[in-house]
């Protein structure tokens, strides 16, 4: 727009050889600004000075020109001679005619601009010096023109402005879609975007490799072209539902879901669904994955737990069976025989079966840690405020001589398998409980720890404690900190908790001190969305 | 005739301590041992070894083992229930499994109790007691099933 203003500047000047000053009014409190100036084709050498007044139009001296511009075209002759003109011009602002005298201008017209509906500002055309002639009927009737070429420039720049924007928009435009592209081609998933009728409007290279149609065969399709025959009735209906309640989520949770390629093969897949709100309506991205291998490694994962439960199997079987004969035929020994022996021969027996019957226990424990891991997991919402208190109240009941008060916190759920929740909470209570027994009275706590990222809980006893510098060893099987004579038990309790946490995807830990008691905590993988 | 424990132990060891645990509460001359599933089979129907013997009298009780060699436990009861002359007779199931596993499958087959083998020989003694004075003096037998002679 300025360079177009300059044009026009350049050409009022020579039309009308003057000076054209372009001069543009913001309008009210705001300073006047010399867009664009140029001086006749005789310049002097007093224009440089005019330049700089003109510039430093933007004073006070000139306010009320804005008013002035909306009269029209205003003639000024013998401006040196003239006094301000009170009477005849009373709008024309002092300060235009002490600065055009004191730059020795004669003759000045002011022409009032206007651009689109309002005013713009003000063309001056002055001449100066002696050799000055005054603005003749011809010129000033000229002034129109001027007028008119500039609300043409700026008609013209307003339009290539408009224009740009247009442009710069559709370029930014282009450019997110682009992107947008870029990151659907780029996704590792096959990705199928759907509009609210169930068509196919975008796809990527991994949908035309996994499926084997192209682009063009899938594009405007029923998204049902990628679902095996059998199933496409069903999937509308689900497709409709839902559309009338999108919402981000896994497709068919616990359904073996299955794609059709192009030569009539299926595979079992993984789909998740995303709705996109856009101005042209609602539409469905869907990510496809092929778990293929994914479903061999869980076929291979099970074999091999099949065949871990085939090992627990035998050692129960096979461990204990010799065990029994040694602890048995040694009591045998005891009973029957004990006259035939002294007591030291006696005492080796009693070594005996203690150990025959310690490591039977031992054996038991380990089943019951490998039962722990082979279990079938079964998540759901699951009360363990409940499950505390009536564990805690068995322990009471149990030894009834202790005085133990358990404090559990109210509306603790969790969700995991039920069997391992109660499993775990008996473990951690009944650790809790085994470890304050040197205690006259004493408490134990139950709770949850607000605030974090994942349900985080914790069981605190006030008992014997542990040295942290020891605190990694808590959780392996058989590792004890206790003697069992101290503690009796297998070394199996924390193990299993552990083993029961990792598996619903959690972590926990312990801290402690001796002689102060120990808390353990642990935290559990939050609900998935959408389980009941 | 009173009845017998028939009862399908593999390991000697064990066997000399079930024969003990009867003595002790005065049973042992009804027990018969044979050492696996085919040999409990072969005794049950009258087969192999046992081609001779009377198949019109049946064990009181069969005290069966899961693990055995050649045909298991699981399989000896499976054919027992499936043969009309078998079908009714009383088995129960003494094992070392501790397994949840074992214990539903032998009660889906028609096993009439499962006996967890205690490893202490007192316990054991007491198990052997309560199972032949229920099975063998307390429990009626159900009759002599239909085509025996």
């Amino acid at each position: 727009m300025e360079t177009g203003l300059h044009r026009l500047a350049r050409r009022a000047a020579s039309r009308f050889c003057a000076t054209c000053a372009i001069v543009r009014l913001a309008g009210e409190g705001a300073a006047p600004e010399v867009v664009a100036l140029c001086f006749p084709e005789s310049r002097d050498p007093d224009d440089d000075r005019l330049e700089r007044a003109l510039c430093a139009l933007a004073s006070p001296k000139l306010e009320g020109l804005l008013a002035l511009a909306m009269r029209g075209t205003l003639v000024l002759e013998d401006v040196d001679r003239t006094s301000t003109h009170p009477d005849e011009d009373p709008g024309v602002p002092e300060g235009l005619i002490a600065l055009a005298r004191d730059l020795d201008v004669r003759s000045l017209m002011l022409v009032p601009l206007h651009a689109g509906d309002g005013p713009w500002g003000l063309a001056f055309l002055a001449r100066r010096g002696e050799s000055f002639r005054a603005f003749d009927a011809a010129e000033i009737a000229a002034t129109a023109w001027l007028a008119d070429l500039f609300a043409a420039e700026t008609a013209r720049a307003a339009a290539t402005a408009a224009a740009e924007r247009a442009d710069v928009a559709l370029r930014e435009a282009r450019a997110a879609e682009r992107l947008f592209r870029g990151f659907v081609e780029a996704a590792p998933d096959a990705m199928v975007v759907v509009d609210a009728r169930g068509e196919v409007v975008l796809v990527n290279a991994q949908t035309e490799s996994l499926f084997g149609f192209s682009r063009a065969d899938l594009l405007g399709k029923p998204i049902e072209i990628l679902v095996p025959r059998r199933h496409r009735p069903d999937h509308a209906k689900h497709r409709d539902g839902y559309l009338g309640a999108p919402k981000v989520r896994a497709m068919g949770t616990g359904l073996e879901l299955h794609g059709q390629r192009q030569d009539g093969s299926e595979f079992p897949i993984e789909i998740s669904l995303s709705p996109l709100e856009t101005a042209e309506g609602l539409f469905v991205s869907a990510a496809i994955r092929d778990v293929t291998r994914r479903n061999a490694v869980e076929a291979a994962l099970k074999i091999s737990n099949r065949e871990l439960e085939a090992f627990s199997y035998s050692v129960a079987h096979d461990l204990r069976a010799p065990l029994r004969a040694m602890n048995g035929f040694a009591q045998i020994l005891h009973e029957e025989y004990q006259a035939v022996l002294d007591a030291e021969g006696v005492d080796c027996l009693d070594e005996i079966r203690d150990n025959a019957q310690r490591m039977g226990g031992l054996i038991d424990a380990l089943l019951s840690l490998s039962r722990v891991t082979r279990s079938e997991l079964r998540p759901d919402h699951v009360d363990l405020s409940a499950i505390a208190r009536a564990c805690g109240a068995r322990l009471s009941a149990a030894d009834p001589e202790r005085r133990v008060e358990v404090v559990v916190e109210e509306g603790l759920t969790a969700y995991l398998d039920a069997p391992l929740g109660r499993n775990l909470v008996e473990n951690l209570l009944g650790n809790a409980w085994k470890f304050s027994a040197h205690r006259e009275k004493t408490t134990i706590e139950v709770g949850s720890v607000p605030d974090q990222e994942v349900p985080t809980f914790f069981v605190r006893d006030h008992g014997a404690g542990f040295d942290m510098a020891h605190a990694g060893k808590l959780f392996t099987p058989f590792q004890r900190l206790h003697t069992v004579s101290e503690y009796p038990g297998t070394g199996i309790g924390l193990a299993t908790v552990q083993r029961i946490v990792h598996r619903h995807g959690g972590r926990v830990w312990a801290e402690g001190e001796v002689g102060r008691g120990a808390t353990f905590f642990f935290t559990l993988a939050p609900a998935p969305m959408g389980a009941s | 005739m009173k009845s017998q424990v028939l009862l399908v132990e593999d390991s000697t060891s064990d066997e000399k301590l079930a024969l003990r645990a009867f003595r002790k509460c005065g049973v042992e001359h009804t027990v018969v041992v044979v050492r696996d599933g085919q040999e409990a089979l072969d005794y049950l129907f009258g087969a192999g070894a046992y081609a001779s013997r009377d198949t019109s009298v049946l064990p009181g009780v069969l005290l069966l083992d899961l693990k055995l060699p050649r045909v298991d436990g699981l399989e000896v009861l499976r054919r027992i229930r499936a043969d009309e002359r078998t079908r009714l007779l009383p088995v129960v199931v003494l094992t070392a499994s501790r397994e949840d596993e074992d214990l539903v499958r032998c009660y889906a087959l028609g096993a009439n109790a499962y006996v967890r083998k205690p490893l202490d020989f007192t316990a054991f003694t007491e198990a052997a007691r309560t199972i032949a004075q229920f099975w063998l003096s307390l429990n009626e037998p159900a009759p002599t099933p239909r085509g025996a002679p």
